[in-house]
């Protein structure tokens, strides 16, 4: 798998975990273009 | 709530965004984390729960007149630092308070036709790895890093930052005139995020082709959509903080970054709405661009430009805001400083598009001392109408 694929996929299943009880516009951060966001931290 | 006082100071802000004259000169802060230093915190004390971080970041409101403020609170956790094992570029210095940036650029400069090719595979599967390896070898700890990201980053912008811009508002009647829309020509994007300084001034010199190709690049991936998009709001105004221009000729500015740098003035201009640039550095150089777009379309803060000079070239044309250097508040006297404050107000503020404020934003213990108290009260007295 590519790394780019791995990524959709591990951030589709954060978004679906019934377990993580957050808000859903803090889920809604990881959508926010999270790769830009993952080389500017 | 103090309802008059707060429509006084808005009216007042309004009216220097509209370049008239109120009946006094506003204020506007650049508040940060010394904003919990002048509260007898450190900024990472702040992060308790919503109340204690509005009421310690607001503080200095108590002492000092300010009608609005550019962007207020902090912008990261000590939290996503460890989440990241520590390799990010912005963190909490030893005083937990300041925060530091350490730039670490990933690109090399042989690396500018994988960017140019897919900018999002390049950035995802080469630059990435590079940074967070074990992003991509943990799923598990991947997982849990990218939730403490997006909680840390929700406390931030919505829990506790909606209590700070509550309170500063409700409370304070100061305006935060920037909102959530940050944009940038996209020379300072490729320095920001790919390059750094380094690389960026010698790549200005050995590949320009190359640089213009990723610039444009850039643009599609980063900015056309939001350029294609009216804000929906025009206000708050959108912001940007431009890193390149002070170390770029007129030539190079041409070039490779005023176009875009146009282009954003004019869709905001269009939109009814404005562009708030802290003109880092010194943009004397390439100042008489900014008479080609619309007037007062652009406010300007002055940093290490000569804001006397600034004013006779761009005072009628643009909205101005500065006069205060920090490094002369701290190491100079106050009546040098309220000296100082009285010639800006004489000289900028006549005719109205002028707000009285700092060069630099209030990042660190010390940033906000009694001087800078008294300077902003006196400038507040003194700056009638």
């Amino acid at each position: 798998m590519d790394n780019v694929t791995y990524l959709n996929e591990l951030i589709n299943e954060l978004m679906s975990d019934e377990e993580w009880d957050v808000p859903e516009d803090c889920k809604g951060i990881l959508l926010w273009g999270i790769s830009k966001s993952l080389l500017d931290l | 709530m103090n309802e008059e006082l707060n429509n006084m100071k808005w009216e007042n802000v309004n009216a220097a965004l509209e370049h008239k004259e109120g009946s006094y000169v506003p204020t506007i802060a650049f508040p940060g984390p010394a904003a919990a230093s002048w509260a007898g915190k450190t900024a990472c004390e702040t992060l308790v729960d919503p109340d204690t971080y509005a009421a310690t970041m607001t503080k200095v409101f108590e002492d000092m007149w300010c009608d609005c403020t550019i962007d207020h609170g902090l912008s990261t956790t000590p939290n996503i630092e460890k989440a990241f094992h520590g390799n990010v570029q912005n963190k909490f210095a030893p005083d937990g308070t300041t925060v530091e940036h350490l730039q670490n650029s990933l690109m090399k400069s042989d690396e500018y036709p994988q960017l140019i090719e897919n900018t999002e595979s390049f950035v995802v599967d080469v630059l990435l790895p590079r940074k967070f390896p074990w992003l991509f070898e943990n799923k598990e700890e991947a997982k849990k890093a990218l939730k403490i990201l997006a909680e840390q980053q929700y406390k931030l912008f919505f829990d506790y930052g909606f209590a700070l811009y509550g309170k500063m508002q409700d409370e304070y009647g100061v305006t935060p005139i920037v909102g959530e829309t940050f944009v940038s020509p996209c020379l300072d994007l490729l320095f920001d995020s790919f390059r750094g300084f380094s690389g960026m001034l010698t790549d200005l010199r050995r590949k320009p082709k190359e640089v213009l190709e990723a610039v444009d690049k850039l643009w599609y991936v980063y900015c056309e959509d939001i350029y294609e998009t009216p804000m929906e709001n025009p206000f708050p105004f959108a912001e940007e903080m431009p890193h390149m221009p002070a170390y770029l000729s007129p030539k190079q500015f041409d070039e490779f970054y005023w176009p875009q740098q146009k282009k954003w003035i004019d869709k905001l201009s269009n939109d009814g709405s404005k562009l708030v640039i802290l003109f880092e550095g010194k943009w004397k150089h390439v100042w008489d661009r900014f008479k080609d777009v619309a007037k007062d379309s652009v406010i300007i803060m002055c940093d290490d430009d000569d804001i006397f000079e600034l004013n006779e070239a761009l005072g009628d044309h643009h909205i101005i805001t500065g006069g205060t250097q920090l490094a002369k508040i701290r190491l100079d006297s106050k009546e040098n400083n309220i000296n100082r404050a009285k010639a800006v107000i004489d000289a900028c503020a006549p005719g109205g598009g002028f707000m009285y404020g700092t060069d630099k934003n209030w990042i660190s213990p010390g940033d906000i001392n009694q001087n800078l108290i008294d300077v902003y009260n006196f400038a507040h007295e003194y700056g009638r109408y």
